[in-house]
């Protein structure tokens, strides 16, 4: 592998500082299960790694309010254990279950899965279903993102150069909100083909709230605005279910990579959508 | 970037200068001779080149050597117990014929280990769901599972005495 050298700072300060002084021949690693793969296959190419693993203040998960806090370098392990997570977000809890295989997920970080912003990245759409911000620190104080916005392409955030992940807030759902996640791929661990997440709420036979994500269809993960927008609303039918599945087609824009087809992508956002829709109502 | 780390290693106290492009498989196999730990893909996907780290398996082939500074890192040879005895895993292995061309086991045997010290009694799902990371080309897994279920067996029995 190329050289490189290794900072293992013990404060955010420490890592900015180092950061701003290497500008962009630096970047900031955490669990380094994509940026070491990236840096193996030549796909990325800096003279310094900044490790992030040795610093205190971005890890642990805590109930905050209405809100969960969890530190950016908070691994998928962590994530899995807590039950605070099971509880509240089942949705979070299943990705990050299915994320890869154990050897990843005890080193592997949820702010490292959001900043390597791929658009198969399985802790996205549960977060993004919920209203979820990302706290960054930068060399001059504390900034938010919302997650919805934070994505500009694959392996493109709205981090400038020497910004840290620092939290991610995560706004808890009412108690009758319920949350599924799916991941279709060729095995579990594997790189999802598609991968969704719904948050439904609904009184009555109505739907009251919904949000919609689907990863993998699109440059960056994707909200389905046209199928929240039919369910709101409504009574949840067969062929509303059908109509929607359809819709859902429509609204992906997916690529055909070694993983699968552009047509089979098109395919699988449809029976995501209806799937985690019947979850939700089965609920 | 040159650097001397200390950590434990298989229960000994070292110390060894290395690089800082190094991962811990590196620094395994070519500065300790530890040959057990394989490497296979180099990107995490194959499990071949698995040791614990406290205690929890990883990928060496993907864990900079700098980040052991402080840590216990236990690799396959770690498991020998005294005179030179198998570890109850590793006897599970051949007594299931578990073992085909072999690249595999060291990476298999130590997920195993991680699953069993956590999990001593798991279900066929569990142990499928705990090797999940490690790619076997020869057997086909099922008696890779079945070694393992046998491990859990004996390790229990050796706790009854």
């Amino acid at each position: 592998m190329k050289r490189f050298d290794y900072l293992m700072p013990s404060s955010i300060k420490e890592a900015i500082e180092a950061h701003l002084q290497y500008g962009n021949r630096a970047k900031f690693i955490s669990g380094g299960t994509d940026v070491l793969v990236k840096m193996k296959q030549k796909a990325l190419d800096v003279d310094c790694l900044i490790s992030l693993r040795r610093i205190p203040e971005l890890k642990g998960i805590e109930a905050n309010g209405n809100s969960i806090r969890i530190g950016a370098m908070t691994t998928f392990r962590e994530i899995i254990g807590s039950s605070l997570i099971k509880e509240r977000l089942p949705a979070l809890w299943k990705a990050s279950s299915v994320l890869a295989n154990p050897q990843i997920r005890n080193v592997a970080t949820i702010g490292g899965n959001i900043s390597n912003a791929a658009p198969s990245a399985d802790s996205v759409p549960p977060l993004m279903v919920l209203d979820t911000k990302l706290i960054i620190q930068t060399s001059n104080g504390l900034r938010e993102e919302v997650l919805e916005d934070f994505f500009l392409g694959p392996g493109s955030t709205k981090l400038k150069e020497g910004e840290v992940l620092k939290e991610i807030v995560v706004k808890l759902p009412s108690l009758e909100c319920k949350t599924f996640f799916i991941k279709i791929g060729r095995v579990s661990q594997d790189i999802a083909v598609v991968n969704g997440a719904i948050a439904m709420e609904t009184e009555g036979d109505e739907v009251k709230k919904v949000r919609c994500v689907l990863g993998a269809v699109a440059p960056t993960p994707l909200r389905l605005k046209g199928v929240e927008e039919k369910l709101l609303g409504q009574k949840i039918t067969p062929d509303l279910i059908k109509e929607v599945q359809h819709l859902a087609e429509a609204e992906v824009r997916p690529i055909t990579d070694v993983r699968a087809s552009m047509e089979y992508r098109r395919h699988l956002s449809g029976v995501i959508v209806k799937r985690l829709i019947e979850m939700a109502i089965g609920s | 970037m040159k650097r001397v780390i200390r950590f434990v290693l298989n229960g000994f106290e070292v110390e060894v200068e290395t690089d800082s492009h190094m991962m811990l498989l590196d620094v395994l196999r070519d500065k300790f001779e530890l040959t057990g730990t394989k490497e296979g893909c180099g990107q995490g996907e194959c499990g071949a080149c698995t040791v614990l780290v406290d205690g929890l398996a990883v990928n060496s082939c993907l864990f900079p050597a700098f980040e052991v500074e402080g840590r216990h890192v236990t690799t396959i040879e770690g498991l020998i117990g005294e005179g030179a005895k198998l570890h109850p895993i590793q006897k599970a292995f051949v007594d299931a014929g578990a073992v085909q061309c072999g690249f595999c086991m060291p990476g298999m045997v130590m997920s195993a280990k991680a699953l069993l010290d956590e999990n001593p009694t798991p279900t066929e799902e569990e142990i499928r769901a705990g090797i999940s990371g490690n790619l076997c080309r020869c057997t086909g897994y099922v008696q890779i599972v079945e070694a393992i279920q046998l491990a859990s067996q004996y390790i229990q029995e050796s706790k009854r005495g």
